[in-house]
């Protein structure tokens, strides 16, 4: 159970766009690619974060805990707001 | 997002800003076209955030449905629109040129592709009414219509000044804004040296047969440039 299924209505939205795929396509790698998440699961993860009410870049953090609205998502692990404190 | 690229890419900010028009392009793509226009013009705006000296600039399209004045502009660009475009100013780059270049990318990647550009109606604030965007804006083959505010030009209020009362059309209190009254009137703005300072130093205006000046008054008062092509009905916008 999780009580932001409807972000599911934006990830389809998302995906109609084609935002996931051009941002696979379009944003650059890492520069150590062996690290940290993709920039188009980061740029997704953010998205839904700051849609269901996050702030800034700890949004993600509502999403990490809550891991029917990831499997919902299609996303594994959603990226850790610590790992951005550098930002 | 934009930061975190920033740091952890090469090259994130132009392929940001890609992403960004490719979206938008999708997005109003799919909108019915009479929903991107008001009285027959496409709006395009540009915004800042309102953090003092973040030097952060947007620019967007609003739709139909949508008024958006003056206060919070930037957040309801975001909120409200389709964002077409947002950058920081880099060191050393002044706002003029970060929006210059985001009008730039918005005509060609944007605009131009959804075939609207000879419908747009650009919407600046006074900080950009500068002769090179002006130049900018007149080079485009399509002509956009443009509503830019006059604050700078000098010249714009000594001429309201100076304008008999017999023009003025009464357009009564706006407590919203703190006014007990106010006015609209139109006048021409005929000088020889606009401070633009264009190359070739004549007037930005006397280039400009078309462009109106109009002015409304009120505590204080608030100018704009207007020019608008001859099939776009484009008054003033709300926020004027």
């Amino acid at each position: 159970m999780t009580s932001k299924a409807g972000l599911a209505l934006v990830h389809t939205l998302m995906r109609s766009t084609r935002l996931l795929s051009d941002a696979r396509r379009i944003l650059p790698a890492r520069k150590d690619p062996t690290q940290g998440f993709p920039a188009a699961l980061v740029l997704s993860t953010l998205i839904h974060g700051l849609l269901s009410g996050g702030r800034g870049l700890s949004a993600t953090e509502a999403l990490r805990e809550d891991e029917p609205l990831l499997k919902l998502l299609g996303v594994e692990r959603a990226p850790r707001p610590r790992r951005w404190s550098t930002c | 997002m934009l930061k975190y690229l920033a740091i952890e890419c090469e090259g994130a900010r132009p392929a940001l800003l890609e992403l960004l028009a490719r979206q938008s392009v999708r997005l109003a793509g799919q909108s019915p076209r009479a929903a991107l226009e008001a009285r027959r013009a496409v709006r395009a705006g540009v915004g800042r955030r309102l953090a003092p000296g973040s030097g952060r600039q947007s620019i967007s399209m609003r739709s139909k449905s949508r008024t958006v004045g003056a206060r919070n502009c930037a957040r309801r660009h975001l909120s409200d629109a389709y964002l077409t475009g947002v950058d920081f100013a880099g060191e050393g780059v002044g706002e003029e040129t970060t929006v210059r270049q985001l009008l730039e990318r918005t005509v060609l990647n944007v605009l131009r592709p959804l075939r609207l550009m000879g419908r747009a109606l650009v919407l600046l604030d006074a900080l950009y009414g500068d002769g090179p965007v002006l130049d900018q804006l007149e080079s485009y083959r399509e002509a956009p219509a443009y509503v830019i505010g006059a604050q700078k030009l000098t010249r714009a209020q000594t001429t309201m000044r100076d304008l008999p009362e017999s023009v003025w059309r009464d357009t009564g209190a706006q407590p919203r804004r703190g006014w007990a009254a106010s006015g609209v009137a139109q006048a021409w703005l005929a000088m020889r040296a606009v401070e633009s300072q264009t190359a070739d130093g004549l007037s930005a205006l006397e280039k400009r047969g078309r462009a109106v000046l109009e002015l409304r008054g009120g505590a204080k008062p608030i100018c704009a440039l207007r020019c608008a092509h001859p099939n776009a009905h484009a008054p003033l916008a709300p926020g004027f």
